[in-house]
């Protein structure tokens, strides 16, 4: 029941496919959003245009600020040393280390998932796989910077502080559910 | 295909996107603005802060390759893969964010999505995150133009969370690598926890009169 890939780089280009897709449809859903409004009012849709336009030119500094956080990040924790880091240790210790590694960067699903597919080959517990994957989704230090802008820094860091206690728990349960803490 | 469209057919910025009448029907929410003013969100000094640190980091990618220095190298390929794959789903974005902006009436978000729609209202949410693409630096700008329509914050705050644990492409890759058991648990966990902190955060900072500020 349980369908668990091995990670293989060259085969995963199903995956690749998988993501291009998702980027057809969101513009081909765009273009038909885009045409109708073209027909329904020329101005309307103009304004549409300004509007997306005057959103996304405001949001360039907080976005280039997030993109370098990203980039340190990447650069500093790449995966080679997520495999070394969770591989080998106590699950608690391991699952602590996972938690940290999964707020700060922000690597994409088609990357973080095959690697967490490698490291449960390797034995590394459910749980820590989940505090990291888990936090990975939820908690996010580099796009501080945007949701910053948008709340201010207070709501933000309390926002991110509660998500990560969630992912936490998350993480307990899913090592109960698969009995690796008995 | 579209980047160049949308870029160049929009390119005209500085035009008051605020219809009268668009915002707070119950009037302005006085203090708001100037509680946060201090905070430095999205101000002047914010903007040029952010882009020194950027400008910085690529004269650290440049100084890096010229001098073969490897880190750097890295650093310069895993900035520019990530920026290929925001450049790709930006535009598509916010150009539908604009046309939700201008097309779906108020009324509508409001029934839906506003204070009085209790649990639906944040299902629905779960399903509009489900189903969007990118990340946070996405569902903000969104989650700014659904509360310019009138949805609330609790409700918002779901939004924001759940864009980050249920999108389904990221859902597809977790199953078949991490097994069903896996996504289930994970979902079962995070999703009622999720809609229980964003309705106890959410009404308390409505309490307050705090709302999502476009930078």
């Amino acid at each position: 029941m349980r369908m668990v890939k091995e990670y293989e780089p060259g085969i995963d280009s199903f995956f690749q496919i998988m993501v291009k897709i998702t980027m057809y449809l969101l513009y081909i859903l765009t273009g038909l959003c885009l045409l109708l409004s073209f027909i329904k009012s020329r101005r309307k849709s103009a304004q549409a245009l300004k509007i997306a336009w005057k959103k996304f030119s405001r949001l360039v500094p907080a976005f280039s600020l997030m993109l370098v956080l990203v980039g340190i990040a990447l650069t500093l924790i790449p995966d080679r040393l997520i495999l070394e880091y969770l591989g080998g240790r106590g699950i608690w210790t391991a699952a602590g280390i996972a938690a940290l590694f999964g707020s700060i960067t922000m690597i994409p699903g088609f990357i973080a998932f095959p690697l967490s597919g490698i490291l449960h080959a390797k034995g590394v517990a459910y749980m820590v796989l989940s505090a990291f994957t888990t936090t990975l989704m939820m908690v996010g230090v580099a796009t501080l910077p945007v949701e910053q802008a948008y709340t201010g820094m207070r709501v933000a860091l309390v926002r991110n502080l509660i998500s990560l206690v969630l992912a936490l728990i998350v993480a307990l349960v899913t090592g109960l559910y698969f009995g690796e803490l008995w | 295909m579209n980047q160049d469209t949308s870029g160049s057919s929009a390119g005209m910025p500085g035009e008051a996107d605020q219809r009268p009448g668009d915002r707070h029907p119950g009037g302005p929410r006085p203090g708001d603005k100037n509680k946060r003013a201090g905070s430095g969100s999205g101000g002047a000094a914010g903007r040029i802060i952010s882009l020194t640190v950027c400008f910085l980091c690529l004269v650290f990618i440049a100084v890096s390759a010229l001098t073969g220095f490897e880190t750097g190298i890295r650093m310069g390929k895993n900035l520019g893969s990530f920026l290929l794959t925001m450049v790709k789903i930006l535009p598509g974005a916010f150009i539908l964010i604009g046309l939700f902006d201008v097309w779906v009436p108020r009324h509508i978000v409001e029934r839906h999505l506003g204070e009085a729609s209790g649990l639906m209202g944040h299902l629905w949410m779960i399903l509009l995150a489900g189903t969007s693409v990118g990340g946070l630096y996405v569902a903000f700008p969104m989650a700014c133009a659904l509360q310019k329509k009138g949805a609330a914050l609790p409700v918002i705050f779901t939004y924001l969370g759940a864009s980050g644990i249920c999108r389904l492409p990221m859902t597809l890759f977790e199953i078949s690598f991490m097994g069903a058991e896996f996504t289930m648990v994970r979902y079962l966990v995070s999703l009622p926890l999720l809609v229980l902190s964003s309705h106890v955060m959410g009404t308390i900072l409505q309490k307050r009169g705090f709302e999502l500020t476009a930078p």
